[in-house]
């Protein structure tokens, strides 16, 4: 095609592409945060000038005739008041402040214990897996039920990597997707043609772990475990709610419910509307606990991080956990936070960095699960070179 | 609320926005999320818009939309809110069969790819121009550009008839 008859033909393809006027929303939108700015700048300085006189004060001597100093309160994530309809809020604390949360009693404790060397997966073998580490591109570290650490190598893990029955890992190699059978060890690579999908960045367990959709740049399909199959699937494969659905055509996303076969014909849904809150996108897998679904989103206008809870019957977001930046020293970076599923008693779970983090809508309370090992609460946020896997 | 250059602001937009929506759509391959990519890029250009209304703010609108559709996909393959739509046809004649076969070649690219194709070929700008308002090397230009049409000739094999070896550069 030469260059101009391909221009050409862009032209013809958008161009009766239209949308409504925008200028008078943005430039709006644009006073909103420049306010916004001023007051945070404004409380900024304040704090600053607070704290100043506060380390003054203190540099002068402390009145010992007062008895010691009471301990400074221990900063705690908050609950923002919400009107009626709107999602209840939860402001996480800054970064280096979740060590401090109180902590919650799971078995995922054991992943702020994550080893450097275990024993192979294929000497010792496990029921199922609990949990799955892997750092950069070293082995990946399988949890059993017994809190034994096992070792595996070849693939990169995703934190939708173990199956529904926690029997097999779905790792991403370049040539296709390796899964391992954890009950012997013995892995096994199930091509995908490059043309198929491009680079694989999604997988996904269908509910029976007979399944997996695989997706990339080019599209997606659906791979058969037992033979090794290759059907085209219609959509993309991260649309497809982690272990929740035998059928491929049922997904569920935060932003769309459902798209079933009714006689054949999809519908779809939104979720996440009628709120002031507002979501602009979406990231990682939709988490689904009976009616409710759990990801994370990116608010507007900075892109702020956050986890929505969404009820199925309405749509309506019920409940945000706020995991701001941090100010100037954004101790948070852009897809530093990742749902990862939800706890037996409808606790959210998810990484902030390299912590595990529980979060209970229903209480307004979040807590600390575990610290992955090698990361840290301060400094530049290298969470992105852990990876980690709950079983559904 | 609304004063300061909002009068230019509004000139300028209202001349613009539509061509904007339209690079934006091919560049994602979607009227809403381009809408999306596009009212973003209005507000920052709106929060700098003192700074840019007097040099290149067209140029400046631009660099913000191509780098956001890039990124959106690259760092977080985020979903937009709302439903996915197709790019309308404008009619179904022959002419049709062609756009219909390049709107599905397109989509099995990346938004790079597509970007780098939307502002050589749409846009008819230069290596030079295209790697600076993407903020990559020409050499990346090139090879994603290659790497782009090879893609366009293997999914769009109806479309052969019309390829002609190289493709014009600076």
């Amino acid at each position: 095609m030469t260059d101009s008859r391909l221009g050409e033909l862009m032209h013809d393809l958008v161009a009766e592409v239209s949308g409504p006027a925008m200028a008078r929303t943005a430039w709006t939108k644009s006073v909103r945060i420049r306010r916004r700015r001023r007051i945070l700048a404004v409380v900024t300085a304040g704090t600053l000038v607070a704290g100043t006189t506060f380390a003054l004060v203190g540099a002068l001597g402390p009145d010992r005739s007062a008895g010691p100093a009471a301990e400074p309160a221990s900063p705690t994530s908050t609950a923002l008041a919400a009107a009626p309809g709107e999602p209840r809020i939860l402001q996480a604390p800054a970064r280096d402040e979740v060590t401090t949360l109180p902590s919650f009693a799971s078995p995922l404790a054991e992943l702020s214990r994550v080893p450097t060397a275990a024993t192979a997966l294929t000497d010792s073998p496990l029921k199922r897996a609990v949990a799955a580490v892997q750092r950069d591109t070293g082995p990946i570290f399988v949890l059993g039920p017994g809190n034994d650490w096992r070792s595996v190598s070849g693939g990169a893990l995703t934190s939708d990597a173990i199956s529904p029955d926690g029997r097999k890992l779905a790792l991403v190699q370049s040539a296709g997707i390796r899964v391992v059978d954890v009950a012997t060890g013995v892995g096994r690579l199930l091509a995908v043609p490059e043309s198929a999908t491009s680079r694989i960045d999604s997988i996904r367990w269908l509910a029976a772990g007979g399944q997996i959709a695989v997706g990339g740049d080019a599209g997606s399909v659906l791979l058969t475990v037992a033979d090794g199959q290759i059907t085209p699937l219609d959509g993309p494969a991260h649309e497809i709610a982690a272990g929740q659905s035998e059928d491929p055509l049922v997904r569920v996303t935060a932003t769309v419910l459902v798209s079933g076969s009714e006689a054949g014909r999809e519908t779809r849904r939104e979720l996440g509307t009628g709120t002031d809150v507002e979501l602009g996108s979406w990231s990682g897998t939709a988490r689904q606990s009976g009616g409710r679904v759990a990801q994370t989103a990116f608010l507007r206008p900075d892109d702020t991080q956050a986890v929505a809870v969404i009820e199925l019957a309405s749509g309506r977001v019920t409940d945000l956990l706020r995991l701001d930046f941090g100010g100037p020293k954004a101790t948070r970076s852009y897809g530093c936070c990742e749902t990862l599923g939800w706890s037996s008693n409808q606790t959210v779970l998810l990484r902030d960095g390299g912590s595990v983090l529980a979060w209970s809508p229903t209480a307004g309370k979040l807590y600390r699960v575990a610290q992955l090992p090698g990361t840290s609460t301060r400094g530049a946020d290298t969470s992105d070179q852990v990876r980690v896997a709950l079983a559904p | 609320m609304l004063k300061g250059g909002y009068e230019s602001y509004l000139a300028f937009v209202t001349a613009r926005q539509p061509a904007l929506i339209r690079a934006a759509t091919l560049v994602s391959g979607d009227p809403e999320l381009a809408q999306d990519l596009v009212q973003d890029a209005l507000v920052k250009l709106a929060l700098s818009w003192e700074k840019v209304r007097d040099g290149y703010p067209e140029a400046y609108v631009r660099r913000i939309l191509y780098r956001d559709a890039i990124s959106w996909r690259r760092r977080f393959r985020r979903e937009r809110l709302g439903v996915v739509v197709d790019l309308p046809l404008p009619d179904p004649t022959d002419a049709a069969d062609a756009r219909l076969a390049l709107r599905a070649a397109l989509s099995r690219l990346t938004t790079k790819q597509r970007a780098v194709l939307v502002l050589r070929f749409y846009e008819d700008l230069s290596e030079h121009q295209t790697a600076d308002l993407l903020g990559v090397g020409i050499g990346t230009v090139k090879s994603q550009t290659h790497a782009a049409l090879s893609r366009l000739r293997l999914h769009a094999p109806e479309l052969n008839a019309l390829l002609t070896p190289g493709v014009t550069s600076d």
